[in-house]
């Protein structure tokens, strides 16, 4: 039965199933196998010795666990204090969880490790929607900003940007005191070394040597275990972490803090796919030794838009900091291209990111141009550290220094802290479900970098996203699944996990097919009654926001409702069209030019409105036509979405699969037929397969709206359509 | 009337006679106005009659008006007449609601679309509604009390009109300066009195010649009203009930206004084929009825102008020179009004003309709304071809590709049908039509099924004019048809099975083949297209991605300055200093864009050339009976292809015959002669010829010698009518004059009188593009008899082929298939939505790059964002 030349890991993946059946003591069916299983268990150990230490990463709950305690025992663990995990543990108490943040130190916890902002165009939209579901990173922008801008100002209302630079102190202040009163949540620092493993293995998927089990809790390093249903693990790049500069090399996540490697074994040792993935960060330098004068300053909005729709305003308003604009030369190019040998960190094959590059691969790549930008940053009010952004880089420390002093308005410049790349281990993220839950552990989710993404933004939306399913899932209560028609949260998941990643990955407004739909200044509209629904609201932002949907809706109304002949609309000041078409005020909002004070004087009730709905009529208005179609789009989208693939779909027994297709199934397991399309390489006729097996199993009971399907009836392609008009 | 009081006022000056004369303008105007808001905001402002306030909702104006005339109005004067018009107004609201009321029934059992306004005055309009609800008598009685209000108002208009021109009167000139009290007093009076009381007792100081002129434009004032009222309540309702419902139907449940009413319309708009062709002709009917409408306002105001003519003249014998002066005032106010009345009908009559379609108008894509067809059996060529329509439209489909005068074949009955194109009635094919009515078809919805003939131009024909019936019946994607029928519940698990097997060969083999037609030129053409769309759109996203802030650092910018200076100026005016990379990169993009669009178009422009190529180059010998045409083609065919005879009238069915000719497929067909006859199978064989002249790509005429010959007929020598048009209609026909040896030694002679009467008759023929040389026929002669001319005028024949076709075969550039044309056209029409939109907005630039992208993509391939997202970071240098 045991196949000794089999391939090494699956030698120790049956190995690992074999311990845990050897120490299972409780469940019926597993007395059935035991004796079976433990004579198995003899002879892998006695083929392969090194299973030992493999072993030890899949930490038992029956064996060497104290007995659940209170203080032992949680319904949600949180791995890690960065943007995804700050998130997560928020997220997770708030549906009502018990949850506990771990980390290595608690000072640590709402670091923001590279560049001093939060937002910009698409990653404005993300915290936009992390604050619709009532996550922190929104709110506490407002309060530890230092400049607001909103970019794309010029382009239209939907890929408009919120921005600011942020006070690092501030906001790691901020955070922190937040995550202290949060009710629900404990935060404890510790080093996770270990997930523990349930002794209950689930049965394997036909076909498929994958190991299936269920988390029970963690290990940390000091030996505690602490035991609980759902574990999320954040660990962003300090799994198996290495710092790189010049060329040197040594294991850390980040500057003076400890990589986590005894996790990653773990996660491998599950047969999680591993690989690796880089990333830098540029100089700190001191503000006090750079000269502006000759600068390009760039200001902050006035009056700035915070992020959060709780708020009217920031803190700090009127006492916004300056950024300024410089940029490398010929000058820099030659000493960087000198000493390209001296840095390990690009020469590498692992990938980087594209968007993001350090600025030796800028000069590699771009050989032609002769000079890049640099923004210099302040970091916040009462530091004189200065964040150069645009030359991240990895040359050692003395070459970091020649080359800066090159350029405008560095000639003297001091720096505090070299800059240095960093390469780290990610997960395949094509591992998880759409709540960000591992299909190999039930119970285990991942969110943030370790995904494989880049970006605060990017962490703290799977963050949300992870920590709200694990505490709703912890109390079985269903989950709340974003799809690409939801929100950018919603691409992102779906990008990770039907496509992969190559290099990290970023969120951009093209990655989106609604891009005019999935805006900043709508994404309490979309998210935030869904995540009442799914209990992730707090009561006091559902208020808030109810009275703003009640106003929104009264607009509408107002506007849909008033409706002149063009000849009408000229007598109020409006272009004449020729057509004779009758329009709603919103339809006259797609006309260019048209404002909202326009309307005043036809639809007094307007003025009454708050400034920030009438916004929110303005955009819809300003793409009502564009809209409609992009509804009609989303609902052909959404059938496909509505068709559930079951997760234990036995693909092997689905007939005229060709071999590559299938394998690439059973890989991802698409959780609709929707996410199957979408796989790269899908021929047309393996669909109609699923199709055919989702007809021959589960029938789509509903639609999005959870009505009964009737097909074809009048009534039901009236609703349908006006679902789409919704959109 | 009360004649006594009037003339026991007292006598009075100017000023108030001028002020009545002005409120007679307004009393009167609020009349008008009452009966239709015809009084624009802008015209009651620049009237001296502002005392009426604006108010732009026409649905209570009637109501609002008088309202506000009367308390705007300060004389006590028209106190008891305004009363009185509100209880009439109050009476006709009602009653015109209870109307309306009914006539929604009227519609809701035929929604007709047949005239809403009759040109006849309004006795007659009613007539179809009476005439439809016979039985219902509160209709009629409904009917009949409307009408009696209309014309009780019209009476009352009547009599105050009346009253009111008493002052002018000349010897009751005096009482306008009564006291307010006792005019009050006699009005009162006078009104008290019924209202159908003749309105002419007062007029005793009156010539029999003005009476009968005022009651003449009295008549014609009420009837004018009357049917301007009537009509432009009942059409607004209606028309622009059925048009906004038309344009969206979901509309209906957030509309307050009548609701009730417009559900039941809805039910009924539903029940019926609201299809875009349906919708354009209510369109149409709206803008025409808006037409009449404007009419009528005109003849309302030519009746307002008499009216004002008719009070100069009581002015005009008005004694005071003085009050002369300043009655000339109020009448040139009067005339400047009537001026306004009729600018404004006629904007009104502009603004309601057809406009062309709006540019920018949206394409919805990829809906399960959408009517889908597709060539069900093997593509290439077959016995027979089975096209398959499946959606909501299908019906319509049905009615719009076989005649309008057959009728719709029994539900699941096989029928035999002509085949046209919606477009040009042109017929397409002979087949079998097959009528699925929902939900017992196939797919669950009502299905058409089209057997037609295999071959590849009557396949793509009707392709070609399915596609044609409506902006949303599309080709169906692969696997769409079992899509829906599993989507509708119509496939149990069984036919699945069977179907599975028959999907894989459907989607490989349309897959496979579509990958072979896309080999070679045209699947480079397409791949450097939709490359050279992406760089375009990885422009416009990275603008939007990184454009501000990230600085996208690129050499673009210096490329493009030159070419883009143009668009830059107007963008730098536009968007200011601060954007101006950006507009660099859109600017960039516009031009790269424009260009695309101008290359896709020519090669859509093609004449069809590949595709003719595909089926075979269709050639059709034309001529008058026993010119040789049978003896042409047994020639060319080397063989007795047809029957030979001296009798005229030989050939009657179409001969066809394929050939090689120069490395050429044709498909030559010899005809039927073409000649007026009484012979009804030789007619029907003139009529086949003639089907298939129209469908040739190339016509070969051929003319006997003979019939120019000033021998052969006492007449002057010309061409039969039949066979000059089928000539004439195609400008490239080739001109054989046969039967040469019969001439003699004038040859060229003749054949250069020929050529000069051809070229005579085709000038005749008032061709507006007289210029183009193709109307040179070209002419070769010859003779079958003994082969002369022959093999000269086929090499020449290779030539044309090669000249037309060559394109296509060495470029391999030429569109080879229906579904690339069509992916062709949307991308088109998403290019030409960017380009419509020019920098102004690059998202919505995106949106229809992206729209695009995909249709270009769906030929080859699919675009993804990775796709672009690559060029973005191969082509940038982007991050801070």
């Amino acid at each position: 039965m045991f196949n000794v030349s089999r391939k090494l890991v699956l030698v120790t993946r049956s190995t690992v199933t074999l311990s845990w059946n050897a120490y299972s003591t409780t469940s019926a069916s597993r007395s059935r196998t035991l004796s079976r299983t433990v004579e198995h268990k003899r002879m892998a150990w006695i083929s392969r010795p090194h299973c030992q230490r493999q072993v030890r990463s899949v930490t038992l709950a029956a064996s060497q666990a104290l007995p659940p305690t209170p203080e032992t025992s949680y319904d949600v663990i949180v791995v890690g204090g960065g943007h995804a995990g700050s998130e997560a543990c928020a997220a997770a108490a708030r549906t009502g969880a018990r949850t506990l943040l771990l980390t290595q130190k608690l000072d640590t916890i709402g670091e923001m490790s590279c560049n001093p902002s939060f937002g910009g165009v698409g990653k404005g939209v993300l915290v936009r929607e992390i604050d619709a579901l009532d996550g922190l990173c929104g709110r506490i922008s407002d309060l530890a900003g230092v400049q607001f801008r909103i970019l794309n100002r010029s382009k239209g209302p939907a890929v408009h940007g919120p921005r600011a630079q942020i006070d690092r102190k501030l906001y790691k202040k901020h955070m922190q005191k937040a995550l202290h009163e949060y009710p629900n949540l404990t935060i404890k620092a510790g080093s996770v070394s270990d997930i523990v493993l349930g002794a209950e293995i689930l049965p394997p998927t036909p076909g498929e040597n994958i190991v299936q089990g269920e988390i029970k809790g963690i290990k940390l390093e000091s030996g505690e275990v602490i035991h609980a249903p759902k574990v999320i693990i954040t660990t962003g790049t300090f799994l198996r972490g290495e710092i790189h500069i010049g060329l040197d090399v040594y294991p850390a996540g980040r500057i003076g803090e400890e990589a986590s490697i005894g996790l990653s074994d773990s996660l491998a040792q599950a047969g999680f796919e591993l690989s690796r993935l880089k990333t830098g960060t540029p100089p700190r330098l001191d503000g006090k030794t750079i000269n502006y004068t000759d600068l390009t300053p760039q200001f902050g909005d006035m009056p700035p838009s915070p992020f959060s729709y709780l708020n009217t305003d920031v803190v700090n308003a009127h006492n916004q900091l300056v950024c300024y604009q410089t940029s490398t030369n010929s000058k820099t190019h030659e000493i960087i291209r000198n000493n390209l040998h001296k840095s390990i960190h690009i020469r590498e094959t692992v990938k980087g990111p594209r968007y993001c590059p350090s600025i030796e691969s800028k000069i590699m790549r771009f050989a032609t141009k002769e000079a890049h930008t640099i923004w210099l940053e302040p970091e916040g009010y009462d530091t004189d550290v200065v964040y150069p952004n645009g030359i991240s880089m990895t040359l050692p420390e003395k070459e970091q220094i020649e080359m800066l002093r090159t350029i405008k308005g560095l000639e003297n410049v001091t720096v505090l802290r070299c800059g240095y790349g960093v390469e780290y281990d990610y997960v395949d993220p094509r591992e998880l479900k759409r709540t960000l839950e591992t299909h190999r552990i039930q119970g285990l989710y991942l969110a943030g970098q370790i995904n494989g993404t880049t970006g605060y933004e990017e962490a703290a939306a799977q963050g949300v996203l992870a920590g709200i399913n694990a505490g709703l899932a912890a109390q079985s209560k269903p989950p709340l699944i974003l799809t690409r028609a939801d929100a950018y949260i919603g691409v992102l998941v779906d990008d990770l996990i039907t496509k992969g990643v190559e290099e990290p990955y970023r969120i951009f407004t093209s990655r989106s097919e609604y891009r005019l739909t999935l805006r900043a200044d709508n994404a309490d509209l979309r998210l935030t009654r869904k995540g009442y629904e799914a209990g992730c609201v707090t009561d006091y932002r559902w208020r808030v926001y109810q009275q703003m949907e009640e106003d929104m809706k009264r607009g509408m109304q107002l506007m849909s409702d008033f409706k002149l002949s063009p000849f009408k609309w000229s007598e109020f000041g409006f272009g004449k069209s020729d057509d004779g078409i009758k329009r709603s005020a919103i339809e006259m909002l797609g006309f260019p030019n048209v404002k909202m004070e326009d309307f005043y004087e036809a639809i007094p009730e307007l003025k009454e409105l708050d400034p920030a709905v009438q916004a929110k009529i303005a955009v819809e208005g300003a793409y009502t036509v564009y809209l409609r179609r992009q509804g009609a789009e989303v609902l052909a989208f959404m059938r496909d979405e509505s068709m559930e693939l079951p997760a234990d779909l036995d693909y092997s027994a689905i007939p005229n699969l060709s071999n590559e297709n299938r394998s690439k199934l059973v890989r991802q397991r698409p959780a609709t037929l929707g996410a199957a399309k979408r796989i790269e390489g899908m021929t047309p006729t393996s669909i109609v397969e699923l199709l055919k097996y989702v007809q021959k199993t589960r029938r789509p009971a509903t639609t999005l709206t959870g009505e009964a399907i009737r097909a074809g009836s009048r009534k039901d392609r009236l609703r349908q359509r006006m679902l789409a008009k919704e959109f | 009337m009360s004649v006594p009081h009037d003339q026991s006022s007292t006598p009075a000056d100017a000023p108030p006679t001028s002020s009545a004369a002005t409120r007679l303008d307004s009393s009167a105007m609020s009349v008008l106005s009452a009966s239709g808001t015809l009084v624009s905001r802008e015209d009651r402002r620049h009237s001296r009659s502002t005392l009426l306030s604006s108010h732009a909702f026409s649905r209570h104006s009637t109501a609002h008006t008088l309202i506000t005339a009367q308390t705007e109005l300060d004389s006590e004067l028209f106190k008891p007449v305004f009363r009185e018009l509100n209880g009439y107004q109050e009476r006709f609201e009602t009653l015109s609601d209870q109307v309306l009321g009914a006539m929604s029934v009227f519609d809701e059992s035929s929604l007709g679309l047949n005239p809403i306004l009759p040109v006849s005055p309004a006795d007659e309009y009613f007539i179809p509604v009476e005439r439809r609800r016979p039985t219902t008598t509160a209709t009629g009685d409904l009917e009949e009390g409307r009408r009696f209000t209309a014309q009780s108002i019209a009476d009352l208009v009547f009599a105050v009109w009346d009253r009111l021109h008493l002052p002018s009167d000349d010897v009751s000139y005096d009482a306008v300066s009564t006291p307010a009290s006792v005019a009050m007093e006699s009005h009162t009076h006078t009104l008290a009195s019924p209202i159908m009381m003749p309105p002419l007792h007062s007029q005793v100081q009156w010539t029999p010649k003005a009476i009968k002129q005022r009651i003449k434009l009295a008549t014609q004032l009420k009837t004018a009203i009357v049917t301007f009222w009537s009509a432009q309540s009942h059409f607004q309702e209606k028309a622009q009930l059925i048009l906004d419902i038309y344009q969206d139907p979901s509309e209906i449940e957030t509309d307050d206004r009548l609701r009730a009413l417009r559900s039941r319309h809805l039910h009924n708009l539903l029940a019926c084929n609201l299809d875009p062709g349906n919708g354009e002709r209510l369109a149409i009917k709206y803008r025409e009825d808006q037409d009449k409408m404007a009419e009528i306002t005109e003849q309302l105001q030519d009746v307002w102008l008499g009216l004002v003519m008719l009070l100069e003249k009581p002015v005009q014998t008005a004694s005071s020179k003085a009050e002369v002066a300043q009655l000339g005032d109020s009448i040139g106010l009067h005339e400047s009004f009537g001026h306004k009345l009729i600018r404004l009908g006629k904007n009104k009559r502009q603004a309601f003309k057809p406009q062309g379609a709006r540019p920018t108008e949206l394409r919805y894509t990829n809906t399960h709304l959408d009517t889908i067809f597709a060539l069900s059996t093997h593509p290439g060529k077959a016995g027979i071809a089975v096209i398959r329509v499946s959606g909501p439209q299908a019906k319509t489909v049905l009615r719009k590709m076989t005649p309008a005068t057959s009728p719709m074949p029994k539900a699941r009955y096989a029928v035999t049908r002509r085949l046209i194109c919606p477009q040009t009635s042109e017929i397409l094919d002979r087949g079998m039509v097959i009528w699925f009515p929902g939900p017992k078809s196939f797919t669950g919805e009502d299905s058409v099924e089209f057997h037609c003939h295999g071959g590849r131009a009557v396949v793509d024909g009707v392709l070609r004019g399915i596609g044609n019936v409506g902006a949303q019946v599309r080709l169906a994607e692969a696997g769409e048809f079992a899509r829906r029928a599993f989507e509708n519940d119509k496939l149990d698990l069984t036919e699945v099975e069977g179907l599975a097997d028959l999907l894989n060969a459907e989607t490989e083999a349309q897959r496979r083949l579509a990958l072979r037609q896309a080999e070679g030129g045209l699947k480079n053409l397409y791949d450097s297209w939709r490359t050279q769309l992406i760089k375009s759109m990885a422009l416009i996203e990275a603008l939007i991605d990184f454009g501000e802030d990230e600085n996208i650092e690129d050499d673009v910018y210096d490329n493009g300055k030159l070419s883009v200076s143009k668009h830059f100026s107007a963008v730098r005016r536009r968007q200011g200093e601060s954007d101006i990379d950006s507009a660099f990169l859109a600017s960039t993009v516009v031009i790269k864009v424009q260009s695309l669009h101008s290359e896709i178009k020519r090669h859509m422009d093609d004449d069809r050339c590949g595709e003719i190529l595909r089926d075979g180059i269709h050639v059709t010998i034309l001529g008058p009976p026993n010119a040789g045409k049978s003896s042409f083609l047994n020639f060319v065919t080397k063989r007795q292809a047809a029957i030979v005879s001296p009798i005229p009238g030989t050939t009657r069915d179409v001969v066809e015959v394929s050939l090689d000719i120069g490395g050429y497929p044709v498909l030559i067909g010899d005809t039927a002669g073409l000649r007026s006859s009484q012979d009804e199978i030789e007619m029907e064989g003139v009529r086949r010829a003639q089907d298939r002249i129209n469908l040739a790509d190339i016509n070969i005429a051929i003319l006997p010698v003979t019939d120019f010959l000033p021998s052969s007929r006492a007449t002057t020598p010309s061409v039969d009518p039949l066979v000059l048009d089928a000539i004439k209609k195609n400008p490239k026909t080739m001109v054989l004059i046969n039967k040469m040896d019969l001439t003699g030694p004038s040859t060229e002679k003749i054949l250069e009188s020929i050529r000069s009467q051809l070229r005579q008759e085709s000038e005749a023929s008032q061709d507006t593009d007289r210029n183009e040389d193709s109307h040179e026929h070209r002419i070769w002669a010859i003779s079958c008899q003994t082969g002369e001319g022959i093999s000269q005028f086929l090499e020449d024949f290779i030539i044309i082929l090669k000249k037309r076709f060559e394109s296509s075969l060495t470029g391999s550039t030429s569109i080879t298939q229906y579904r690339h044309r069509e992916h062709l056209e949307n991308c088109l029409q998403s290019l030409e939505a960017f380009l419509d939109l020019g920098v102004d907005d690059v998202v919505l630039g995106a949106e229809e790059l992206r729209h695009a992208a995909s249709d270009l993509g769906r030929i080859t391939g699919r675009v993804d964002v990775e796709d672009v997202l690559d060029v973005v970071f191969r082509e940038f240098c982007i991050g801070k």
